[in-house]
C-alpha cells in the first residue's frame, strides 16, 4: 500500500466511526457542537499520531520488540495514557473553555478503541513513518465523522453552528423559512443516536447503490466478452 | 530450552513508566501555574457577573469544601458582600457553585461553575432559577423535577450558605 492510500483509507474506506463503528462513546457524547467535535479531533490527532509513532519505534527494534511482546498491552496503555494526560494538561492550561466543555471525554481517550486498535493492528507491525501516516489518516477520518455528526445535531437542535469560541454561524433563518423551531432533542443523547443512525443509513444506502452499479457493469463486461 | 525473559520485560515496562512519569512531571511543571491562573481567572469572571471586583478589597477564606471570597469596602474594611464557592456531591461528580450574598443577607445571584451531570437532565441546574432570594431562607426553594440528585447538590450548597452567612457577616470569618 502506498503512502497516499495508507492516509486515505482512514478517512474513507476504513473510516473508524462510519465503517468500523469504533469510538462510539465520545462520538455520541461530544457532538453537541462543532467546536467540541473539532477540539476532540485535535486531541485525538495528537494522541493517535504520537502513540502510533512511539509504539512503532519501540517495535521496530527486534531485540526490544521481543522483550516488549509479552507486556505489549500494558506498554501501549502507558504510552497512550501519558499522551492523553499531556493533552489534558495542555488543554486545561491553554484552552480552558474547551477543556471544561469536553470534560470527562478527554481522559477517556485512553480507552478509545481506535487508538489501542491502531497500535496493535498497524503500528506494532509497520515502520514509524507509515504508522504516523496511518495515525493521521485514522484521526482525521474520526474527526471528519464526528464533525459531520455534530453539524447535523447542532444545526437541527439549535439552528446554530459554533465553530470556535464566539465564531458562530446562525442558520435559524432556515427554520424561520420553514416556519418551525429547532428540535432541541437533537442536542440530547437520544438525538445523538438518531443522528448517527440516520447518517449510517445514508452511507449504507449510497454504498449499496454503488456496489449494485459495479455489479451491473461487471455483468455487462462479462456479457460482451 | 526457551529463555524466559519475563523479568526483563517487566523491567522494560518499569523503565517506560519512569520515562513517562518524568515527561508528565515536566509538562505538569510547565502548565501548573497557568492552569491555576486560568481557573482563578474563570472564577473572578464569574464573580464579576455579580460585583465589580475593582471596587473592593478581595480576600479568600479557604474552607473544607470550597472557599469564600470576601469583598470589603476599600475605605472602611467592612464586609459588604460574600461570594461562596462551594462544592457538593452531584450525580456524575461534585457540583460547584458561586453564591453571592449581600450584607443584608439578600442573595445577589448564583451560578454553577462546575458540573458533570447527565446531559439534558442534571445539566438543567445550569442557569436555572431555584427561587433562592434570601440567604437564610430556603422555604421557597424550587427543585428541578427529574433531576433529584443534582437539585439536592444545589440545595446542599444553599443550605451551607444559609447556615453560615449571618455568622460570617457578623465576624465569624475573623475567628
Amino acid at each position: 500500500m502506498n503512502k497516499k492510500d495508507n492516509f486515505l483509507k482512514g478517512i474513507l474506506k476504513e473510516n473508524p466511526l462510519f465503517v468500523s463503528l469504533l469510538g462510539m462513546c465520545p462520538s455520541l457524547a461530544v457532538t453537541t457542537s462543532v467546536e467540541n467535535a473539532l477540539g476532540m479531533t485535535v486531541a485525538v490527532v495528537f494522541v493517535l499520531v504520537l502513540s502510533n509513532f512511539i509504539i512503532s519505534l519501540i517495535m521496530s527494534s527486534e531485540k526490544l520488540a521481543a522483550l516488549v511482546k509479552p507486556v505489549r498491552i500494558p506498554v501501549y496503555i502507558v504510552v497512550i495514557a501519558t499522551l492523553v494526560t499531556v493533552v489534558e494538561m495542555l488543554m486545561h492550561a491553554y484552552l480552558i473553555n474547551l477543556y471544561k466543555s469536553l470534560g470527562i471525554f478527554i481522559p477517556l481517550i485512553v480507552v478509545n478503541c481506535i487508538i489501542l486498535g491502531r497500535a496493535e493492528a498497524f503500528a506494532s507491525e509497520n515502520k514509524p513513518v507509515d504508522s504516523i501516516i496511518d495515525g493521521l489518516g485514522m484521526a482525521l477520518g474520526f474527526g471528519v465523522a464526528i464533525v459531520t455528526v455534530s453539524i447535523f445535531r447542532e444545526f437541527l437542535g439549535t439552528g446554530l453552528l459554533t465553530i470556535w469560541g464566539n465564531l458562530q454561524i446562525n442558520l435559524n433563518f432556515i427554520f424561520d423559512f420553514l416556519r418551525m423551531s429547532p428540535v432541541g432533542m437533537f442536542t440530547q443523547p437520544a438525538g445523538a443516536f438518531i443522528s448517527l443512525g440516520f447518517i449510517l443509513a445514508v452511507i449504507a444506502a449510497v454504498s449499496a447503490k454503488r456496489q449494485e452499479k459495479q455489479l451491473k457493469q461487471a455483468k455487462e463486461v462479462k456479457a460482451n466478452v | 530450552m526457551k529463555k524466559d525473559n519475563g523479568l526483563i520485560s517487566g523491567l522494560v515496562l518499569l523503565s517506560l513508566g519512569l520515562i513517562c512519569g518524568l515527561l508528565l512531571a515536566l509538562v505538569n511543571g510547565l502548565t501548573a501555574d497557568r492552569i491555576e491562573a486560568e481557573e482563578l481567572k474563570l472564577k473572578f469572571e464569574a464573580i464579576e457577573e455579580f460585583y465589580d471586583i475593582d471596587e473592593f478589597d478581595l480576600e479568600e477564606v479557604i474552607l473544607d469544601n470550597g472557599s469564600i471570597y470576601v469583598l470589603k469596602n476599600k475605605s472602611t474594611s467592612d464586609i459588604e458582600h460574600l461570594v461562596y464557592s462551594l462544592r457538593a456531591k452531584g450525580y456524575g461528580d461534585d457540583v460547584e457553585m458561586l453564591v453571592a450574598v449581600n450584607d443584608d443577607l439578600s442573595v445577589e445571584g448564583y451560578t454553577v461553575t462546575y458540573q458533570n451531570e447527565s446531559p439534558g437532565i442534571g445539566t438543567k441546574i445550569v442557569g436555572n432559577d431555584f427561587n433562592y432570594n434570601q440567604a437564610d431562607d430556603l422555604s421557597s426553594f424550587d427543585s428541578i423535577s427529574g433531576a433529584t440528585v443534582s437539585s439536592s447538590a444545589v440545595k446542599a450548597i444553599f443550605n451551607e450558605v444559609a447556615g453560615r452567612a449571618a455568622d460570617d457577616f457578623g465576624g465569624g470569618l475573623d475567628e
